[in-house]
C-alpha cells in the first residue's frame, strides 16, 4: 500500500512540475512587449507617480514596452550602468550628468522631470537661520556628496562667505533625524517638497533656503538618461519609452492626488502623510512653459554649465569646449508632443 | 621556523607574488586590448599614477580609517575577552550573555549605524562603536572556546595540588585558551578593515571608505581603486601584525615538533 | 602499639551509576600503608585500582568505609595527597623549571622562591641543563621526571603513583624504577603504586593487594620479603619467581573468569 501511495505522489509531482513548466513557457511566449528598464534615484515617491501610472494603465504597453521600474542598490551608479549598457534608462541629476559627460561617459538627459531645484538648505525655524550668511559656524548636515558641497558652497559666496565659513558633517542619507536630534544646525540635500515635509509632520517647524534664490542657477533637479549607444542604436525604444512616460506624467498632472493612490497601491511602503502634500508642491514643477513633459532649455542647461566651470567642477574650461549642446536631448519629447 | 625566519624566507614569498604580478599583468593587457574606458575600470597603471599624484590626500584619509581600527580594535579586544573569561567562569553569565552576543550578531550594521550616528553624534564614536561590534564576537566566541576546551585529567592534576576554581582558571584555561584566542583575533583583525569602511559609509567625512563614495559621483574610478588597494594593504599588513604577536606570545607553541609534523602531512 | 599506619582504609565502598543502574566499582576494601612503605595494587582492567586512587586522593567520593590518615579521619584530604599520573600533564606553556613549580605556586609559594627550591632537585631528577626547555623538547622519561618533581616539590608525605611508567619504553621503564625507589628513600615518602605490571609491582614493594575483577574485592596481599637495597637483577631471581606465581595464578582464573 505504500508503494502505490507513493508512486501516486511520484506521478501527481511529475504532473505538476510539467504543468508549471508550461504554464510559465506560456507567460513568456504569447507578449511580444520589449523589456527595457530604467533605475530610479531614489526609494519611490510622488516624483515617480508618472512611470508608475504609465505602467499600472497601460501607456508603456500600448507602445509596445514592458518597462521594469526599480530602485538600484546605489543610486550614485546610475550613469554608471546606463552608460555600461545594464540599464536602458536612468534618473540621475544634472551636476553628475555634466561631471560624467567630462569624463567621457557617454549619457545624455532625454528629459527634464522637476524644472527647477528641490535641494534647498534647511534650518529648524527656532534656531533663527534665515539665510545662507547666518550659517558662519555652524554645523551643517550633508549627504557627503560633493555637488550638495558645491551649491551650499556659492549659496555661502552670494552672500559673501564660503564653505570654509561652516563646519561641514557627513549625516549619511538621514538628514532630518540630524536636524530635529539637533546634531547639526542646518541641512543640505534635503527636498523641500519631501523631506521638509517629514519635519512639520513630526512638528517641527523650518526655514527653507532655495537655490534659486540664493545665488544658484535655476537647474533641473531630476533628469531621465539614457547612453548615446541607445539614442543612436535603438532611436524608436527611446522615442516609445519618451512617449509612454508623457502620457503618464500628463495623466499625473492632472490629477496629482490620484496618481500618488497609485502609487501608493502599488508601493504600499509609501508615507501618504508626506506623499500627499509632497505632490501638491511638486506637480507644479513638472510644467513647461510650453506644455511639452520633460522639455529642456538650452538657456538653462548653459547657465548651469557655466557654473560649473565657474566652480572648477569640470575638467572644461567653458560651454563650447564643454560640449553642452550634446548633453541633453529634446527630439524624442518634441515628437512625443 | 621562528617568525622572522618564515618572513623573510623568500620562498614563502615568490608564490603569492608571482600571482600577484600575473594579475596585474593580464588586467593591464585585457583593459587596453578590450578598450574599457577608464572610468568604469582603470589599468593599473592608472591606479599606480593615482597613489602617486594623490599620495598626501590618500595618506590623510588613510590614518584616519587605521585610526578608527586601531581603536575600535581595543575595545572589541577588551570586550571580547571580558565576555569570554565571564562566560567561562560563570554559568549564570554564560546562560544569560552568550545568546545575546549571539544576537547581537544578526543586528543589520546598516539598520542600526544611522540610529547610532543620532545618539552618539558624528565623529570617531560611532565608528569604533561599528568596529568593536563587528570585531569582538570572533574574539569572544574563540575565546571561550580555547577557555573550555581543557583536558580534563589538567583539572584533575590542578585539584590535586589543591588549586582553588580561580587558580585553575588563571593558571589553566587562561594560558590554554591562547592559540584559541589567537584564532579570534586574526579573524577580528581581518574584518575589523570592512568594519571600519562601513562605519564611514553610513556618516564620516573622513577616511579610505568617506573617500571611496566621494570619489565614485566624480568617476574618480582610478582614486577608488587606490583607496580599496590601501585598504587591502591595511588589512594584510594588520593580519601580520597579528601573526607576528602570536607567535612573540606563545613561542612554546610553534615548535619543531609541531610544524615538523605539519610539514609530513 | 606501634604508631597509627600512615593510611588506613577499611571496608571501603563505590559504586557508580552506569546506564541507570548502580554498578558496584569497589566492595569492602581493606587497606593500610605503614609511614615510609612503598605499597602496590595489582589487577585486572576495570577493578577499579584508578578509582581507589582516586578516592584516597580526594578526587572523587566513597560511598562508605573509613579513611585515615595517621589515624585521623581524612575528609580534607584533597591537595594533601601527591598524585602522580600516567600522562605527565605538564604545562606545554611552561618550561620545566616552572612547571616543576606549579604546586609550590599554587599554595602560595612566590615565584623565586619556588624557583630556587626547585633549581635544588634539578640534578637529582635528571633534569639537568633542560631547566629552561619546553616539555616538548624532552623525552618520555624526561617528562615523567619533571612531572614527579612538581609532586615532590609539594612535600607531601604520600605519594600515590597511576602506571607513572605505562607508557615509557622497556629500557627508560627500568631506569626510572630504580630512580624511583632511590628518590623515595631518599625523601622518605609513603607510596602507593597503581599497576598493570607484575614486575614492577613486586620489585618496588614491600607489599602487594591484588584486587578481584569489577567489583574490587581483596583478593590477596602478598607481603615481599626482598631486602633493601633492591636492584633489577633480584627479577630473575627464584624468590622472586616464587612471589610471581603466588600472584600469577589468582590473576589468570580472574582473567579467565572475567
Amino acid at each position: 500500500m505504500f508503494r502505490i501511495a507513493t508512486k501516486n505522489v511520484l506521478v501527481t509531482w511529475i504532473l505538476s512540475l510539467i504543468t508549471l513548466f508550461l504554464i510559465g513557457c506560456g507567460q513568456g511566449a504569447p507578449t511580444e512587449l520589449t523589456k527595457v528598464s530604467i533605475a530610479l534615484d531614489w526609494f519611490p515617491w510622488a516624483n515617480h507617480s508618472g512611470l508608475y501610472v504609465a505602467q499600472d494603465k497601460g501607456y508603456f504597453a500600448e507602445e509596445g514596452l514592458d518597462v521594469n521600474i526599480y530602485v538600484p542598490g546605489d543610486p550614485s551608479t546610475v550613469l554608471q550602468t546606463v552608460a555600461a549598457g545594464r540599464d536602458d534608462f536612468g534618473i540621475s541629476y544634472q551636476p553628475e550628468l555634466l561631471i560624467a559627460r567630462d569624463k567621457g561617459v557617454g549619457v545624455v538627459s532625454i528629459m527634464a522631470m522637476v524644472q527647477h531645484p528641490l535641494n534647498s538648505v534647511m534650518s529648524l525655524k527656532e534656531s533663527g537661520i534665515a539665510q545662507p550668511k547666518d550659517l558662519k559656524g555652524k554645523k551643517v548636515g550633508s549627504p557627503g556628496l560633493p555637488s550638495d558641497d558645491a551649491l551650499i558652497d556659492t549659496m555661502l559666496r552670494h552672500q559673501g562667505l564660503t564653505i570654509d565659513d561652516v563646519e561641514m558633517v557627513n549625516v549619511g542619507y538621514d538628514l532630518v533625524p540630524a536636524l530635529i536630534s539637533k546634531n547639526v544646525d542646518a541641512i543640505v540635500g534635503a527636498y523641500w517638497v519631501h523631506e521638509s515635509i517629514s519635519a512639520t509632520n513630526q512638528g517641527f517647524e523650518l526655514n527653507i533656503m532655495r537655490m534659486e534664490e540664493n545665488g544658484v542657477p535655476d537647474f533641473y533637479e531630476l533628469v531621465i538618461v539614457a547612453s548615446e549607444s541607445k539614442i543612436s542604436d535603438d532611436p524608436e525604444v527611446v522615442q516609445k519609452f519618451v512617449n509612454g512616460v508623457t502620457k503618464g506624467y500628463k495623466d499625473a498632472m492632472s490629477d496629482p492626488l490620484g496618481a500618488v493612490a497609485l502609487l501608493k497601491r502599488l508601493k504600499p511602503e509609501i508615507d501618504l502623510e508626506i506623499e500627499n502634500p509632497g505632490v501638491k508642491l511638486l506637480a507644479p514643477l513638472w510644467s513647461t512653459p510650453n506644455g511639452a513633459f520633460g522639455w529642456q532649455e538650452e538657456s538653462k542647461w548653459e547657465g548651469f554649465t557655466e557654473w560649473m566651470v565657474e566652480s572648477d567642477r569640470l575638467g572644461c574650461d567653458s560651454v563650447n569646449t564643454c560640449n553642452v549642446s550634446s548633453a541633453y536631448d529634446n527630439s524624442f519629447v518634441e515628437k512625443a508632443n | 621556523m621562528g617568525f622572522k625566519n618564515k618572513m623573510l624566507n623568500s620562498v614563502n614569498w615568490i608564490f603569492p607574488v608571482c600571482i600577484l604580478v600575473s594579475l596585474v599583468i593580464v588586467w593591464e593587457v585585457l583593459v587596453r586590448v578590450v578598450n574599457v574606458p577608464s572610468w568604469q575600470l582603470p589599468p593599473p597603471s592608472a591606479i599606480l599614477d593615482e597613489l602617486i599624484a594623490s599620495k598626501d590626500l590618500l595618506l590623510a584619509h588613510t590614518l584616519v580609517t587605521l585610526k578608527e581600527i586601531g581603536v575600535g580594535f581595543s575595545v572589541a579586544l577588551v570586550t571580547g575577552l571580558t565576555l569570554a573569561a565571564g562566560i567561562a567562569y560563570s554559568r549564570i553569565l554564560e546562560r544569560s550573555v552568550y545568546p545575546i552576543i549571539i544576537a547581537s550578531q544578526t543586528i543589520p550594521i546598516i539598520a542600526i549605524a544611522p540610529l547610532l550616528l543620532i545618539w552618539v553624534g558624528y565623529g570617531l564614536t560611532p565608528k569604533v562603536i561599528i568596529v568593536a561590534l563587528i570585531c569582538f564576537y570572533p574574539i569572544a566566541v574563540n575565546t571561550v572556546d580555547g577557555l573550555k576546551s581543557i583536558d580534563p585529567d589538567m583539572i584533575s592534576m590542578f585539584r590535586t595540588l589543591g588549586a582553588s576554581r580561580f587558580q585553575v582558571f588563571a593558571r589553566l584555561q587562561v594560558p590554554n585558551s591562547l592559540p584559541f584566542m589567537f584564532s579570534g583575533i586574526k579573524i577580528g583583525i581581518s574584518v575589523s578593515v570592512i568594519a571600519a569602511v562601513i562605519g564611514e559609509w553610513v556618516g564620516g567625512s573622513e577616511g579610505l571608505g568617506y573617500l571611496i563614495t566621494y570619489s565614485q559621483p566624480l568617476f574618480l574610478t582610478a582614486r577608488v581603486f587606490a583607496a580599496i588597494f590601501l585598504l587591502s594593504v591595511m588589512g594584510v599588513l594588520l593580519f601580520v601584525l597579528g601573526v607576528w604577536i602570536e607567535h612573540l606570545t606563545m613561542p612554546w607553541y610553534f615548535n619543531a615538533k609541531r610544524s615538523n609534523a605539519m610539514e609530513i602531512l | 602499639m606501634a604508631a597509627p599506619p600512615k593510611i588506613n582504609v577499611k571496608c571501603l565502598n563505590k559504586t557508580y551509576p552506569i546506564n541507570g543502574k548502580s554498578e558496584g566499582i569497589l566492595e569492602d576494601i581493606d587497606f593500610f600503608v605503614r609511614q615510609g612503605e612503598f605499597v602496590s595494587i595489582i589487577g585486572a582492567s576495570g577493578c577499579g585500582k584508578s578509582t581507589f586512587l582516586n578516592i584516597l586522593a580526594g578526587l572523587e567520593p566513597h560511598d562508605s568505609g573509613l579513611i585515615e590518615f595517621d589515624g585521623i579521619s581524612a575528609d580534607a584530604r584533597l591537595g594533601k595527597v601527591g598524585y602522580m599520573q600516567q600522562k605527565d600533564l605538564l604545562l606545554p606553556w611552561r618550561t620545566v623549571l616552572d612547571n616543576a613549580i606549579l604546586g609550590l605556586q599554587i599554595t602560595g609559594v612566590a615565584r623565586k622562591r619556588a624557583r630556587i627550591d626547585a633549581l635544588d632537585l634539578i640534578h637529582q631528577f635528571g633534569l639537568l641543563g633542560f631547566e629552561n626547555q619546553y616539555p616538548h623538547a624532552l623525552s618520555g622519561g624526561m617528562r615523567q621526571r619533571a612531572a614527579f618533581l612538581r609532586t615532590m616539590l609539594l612535600d607531601q608525605s604520600i605519594i600515590l603513583l597511576d602506571e607513572p611508567f605505562g607508557a615509557l619504553d622497556a629500557l627508560t621503564k627500568l631506569n626510572m624504577q630504580e630512580w624511583l625507589m632511590d628518590v623515595c628513600l631518599n625523601m622518605n615518602k609513603t607510596a602507593v603504586l597503581v599497576t598493570h605490571d607484575i614486575d614492577e609491582a613486586i620489585l618496588l614493594s614491600d607489599r602487594v593487594y591484588l584486587l578481584t575483577s569489577r567489583p574490587g574485592r581483596n583478593a590477596l596481599i602478598l607481603d615481599v620479603e626482598l631486602e633493601r637495597p633492591r636492584n633489577y637483577g633480584m627479577v630473575t631471581g627464584t624468590m622472586f619467581a616464587e612471589l610471581k606465581k603466588q600472584l600469577m595464578h589468582p590473576l589468570w582464573d580472574q582473567i579467565g573468569a572475567g
